[in-house]
């Protein structure tokens, strides 16, 4: 073995520009690769706390049902015994309970025009653990004692012509399919930047909606937050355990959000598509410096043969060669790639410009963000040592192959 | 067309005649299927009605009763209904005027029109519709009766008409049985259909009456059940407690000032 590893050391020195040129290649294609991979990480993680905080949390917990039919009929009462549950969750930020429906909303005139609005009820205090809406309010949170209040979308405040101190008129529907009519006092406007929000909702205290409602002490569903985004499948398998799969559905971000789990997917794609064939190139930089080699060394080999080397050792120190080649263009990324991710994990690159204008009108912070993810850390480096491998194949089988004598007699080019 | 629906209405006659159960009910003159489908809407309404009724609304999950008291002007294409219970639905009116329906909310003290978006809702969350308010007015305007046959229910005959939709007339139905005791023409069962798309038609619903006593000389249902065949566990029973039939209504009781006026109901 010793003797390979000398044989394949020896021949990697024999070009050193080339060699450098090679290991240059490769270099360049896992630096750029586990860098990109770690921005594209710590982007949709980005995106991902930032969507699931705005309203939804990392896993909701509904009744069967209601997820087809988001209608009061497929409502739930908490149990004590789930409450303590919520509560012990191993991989729970915070829980919240919710009611969700539709209402008719109208300033408190005659004549005046319904808009279609949005009715949630939260407990604030438990809302907070989980979501930001609160912080979105502006005026009093919904905890005043002078009757019914509710809090508005401010867009839809706008087009009602009503602020806080007006009344409203909400018309629904009850638990019962009956109808649901009475006035609330506007407390304050919300503003998140989205328009389901902006332009439709209507925030209540989770005692007056059930109230409004009929709706005794049901839930539409519950939000939980999970530590992070990575902790959310985990944490959905524990809910899972505490809401019986026969009643109950635990749906994980990427089923509650289905639209920021393609545009991640379709970003990966992207990406590993480009950074692939990034790869690809390096791997033939790695084919090339060793089949060349090989040509060269016809004679060498032959001797070697002559000697008595076995067929399966000159393959093994091609081989070993491109391994060396790839390990150590691996090892130079990485000694670049690691401290610099590192480093800017911990400083985030504000974004200007027009992306950046972009990017807040989603209502994103615009920061570049990266995060060195473990598959990354561990994979990338992986990936490129063993497409080397793959890729120095021929070579090694070329310098096994041929006998002794006609390789001797060869002219080295 | 015209054709069509006077060959379908002798075909009815010869039916009637067929059948051969004339004898037993007695009349001399032969009555036709508009003659029997004229009947059993006079025996439900009369020219005018009073009804004081509880709603019960069934589902899986639930079942509520509603108390109503209401007042049906057929003569004058008019109804109200006032809401006495539940408590927070006290007070509650409905009025319509010919295909126009108004509902007053006294929490709120506003009356809303209920727009024709809104005609197929269910009627404060039971197995009836708005439109079922609104319409019904006029099976014999709107629809071709023709004779179906006779069955058996709970030991008495009974004998079917098929209502089909007259072309132009503004109904929902696609298609309607009707079915009434042979003896004394109450109305014992209403089978709602709608085309389905492959061209047959597909059973929506089903009326059923039950425990018939006169009133006024009429034989009347005094309970009535709607199960709708797409929601499983889902019935609305109507038991009716008084009615007064053929009185003369004011006016002022389908205004809304009549409406707002949702205090000392009874």
């Amino acid at each position: 073995v010793t003797v390979l590893a000398r044989l394949a050391l020896r021949n990697l020195w024999r070009n050193k520009r080339r060699t450098a040129l090679t290991v240059a290649a490769s270099v360049f294609a896992v630096f750029l690769t586990m860098v990109a991979e770690s921005l594209a990480a710590g982007s949709h993680k980005r995106w991902i706390e930032e969507v699931v905080r705005r309203y939804p949390g990392h896993v909701e917990v509904m009744a069967r049902g209601y997820r087809d039919h988001r209608t009061l009929d497929y409502g739930f009462e908490i149990t004590p015994e789930r409450a303590r549950g919520l509560e012990g969750l191993a991989g729970a930020e915070g829980w919240a309970p919710r009611v969700e429906s539709w209402a008719l909303a109208m300033p408190d005139q005659e004549g005046a025009f319904g808009r279609a609005a949005w009715l949630l009820g939260v407990d604030p205090s438990r809302e907070s653990s989980v979501s930001r809406l609160g912080a979105a309010v502006e005026g009093e949170l919904l905890d005043g004692e002078g009757g019914p209040e509710v809090i508005l979308g401010a867009r839809l405040a706008r087009s009602m012509r009503v602020g806080a101190g007006d009344t409203v008129i909400l018309l629904s529907t009850d638990a019962f399919g009956s109808q649901a009519a009475d006035r609330f006092r506007v407390s304050g406007t919300l503003e998140v930047g989205a328009p389901e929000f902006d332009s439709a909702l209507v925030l209540l205290r989770l005692d007056r909606i059930r109230e409004f409602l009929e709706y005794g002490e049901k839930v539409s569903h519950v939000a939980v937050l999970a530590r992070s985004a990575d902790a959310a499948e985990a944490l959905a398998a524990e809910l899972a355990g505490l809401f019986e799969a026969a009643d109950y559905e635990v749906l994980a971000w990427p089923e509650l959000l289905p639209d920021l789990a393609q545009l991640i997917e379709f970003d990966d794609v992207q990406n590993r598509l480009t950074l692939g064939i990034l790869i690809l190139v390096a791997a033939f930089g790695v084919l090339n410096t060793v089949l060349m080699s090989v040509f060269e060394r016809v004679r060498e080999f032959g001797v070697l043969r002559a000697l008595g080397a076995r067929r399966r050792m000159l393959f093994g120190v091609v081989l070993l060669e491109a391994a060396l080649l790839g390990a150590l263009g691996v090892a130079v990324a990485l000694a670049a790639a690691v401290p610099l991710v590192l480093w800017l994990e911990g400083h985030p690159i504000p974004l200007g410009g027009s992306f950046g204008e972009m990017m807040q009108l989603f209502d994103l912070e615009p920061v570049i963000v990266f995060d060195l993810e473990r598959k990354n850390l561990f994979g990338t480096p992986l990936v490129m040592l063993g497409v080397a491998i793959l890729a120095s194949l021929p070579a090694a089988l070329r310098a096994s192959r041929g006998h002794p004598v006609d390789a001797i007699r060869t002219v080295a080019t | 067309m015209r054709c069509a629906a006077a060959r379908r209405r002798a075909r009815a006659l010869i039916g009637l005649v067929g059948v051969g159960w004339l004898g037993a009910s007695s009349p001399e003159v032969p009555i036709s299927a508009e003659e029997l489908v004229r009947r059993a809407e006079d025996a439900l309404r009369g020219s005018t009605a009073e009804m004081r009724a509880t709603m019960t609304v069934t589902t899986p999950r639930w079942t509520r009763s509603i108390e109503l008291h209401s007042w049906d002007d057929r003569s004058g294409d008019r109804s109200f209904i006032r809401i006495l219970s539940p408590q927070k639905d006290r007070g509650t009116g409905f009025l319509r005027q010919g295909i126009h329906l108004w509902t007053y909310l006294p929490r709120v003290e506003r009356v809303m029109r209920i727009p024709p978006s809104m005609m197929l809702q269910p009627w404060m969350g039971s197995d009836f519709t708005n439109d079922d308010l609104v319409r019904e007015s006029s099976l014999v305007e709107d629809y071709t009766p023709r004779l179906l046959g006779a069955r058996e229910l709970d030991g008495s005959r009974l004998v079917g008409l098929e209502l089909l939709p007259r072309e132009e007339a503004p109904v929902v139905w696609g298609r309607l049985e009707v079915w009434l005791e042979e003896e004394s023409l109450a109305p014992r069962e209403f089978v709602y259909f709608e085309e389905s798309p492959d061209g047959g038609f597909g059973r929506v619903r089903t009326l059923r009456f039950d425990e018939v006593r006169p009133v006024q000389g009429r034989p009347f249902p005094h309970f009535w059940e709607m199960t709708p065949e797409d929601k499983p566990g889902h019935r609305t029973a109507f038991r009716v407690e008084r009615v007064l039939f053929d009185a003369e209504l004011e006016d002022e009781l389908f205004t809304q000032e009549h409406l707002r006026r949702a205090e000392g109901i009874e």
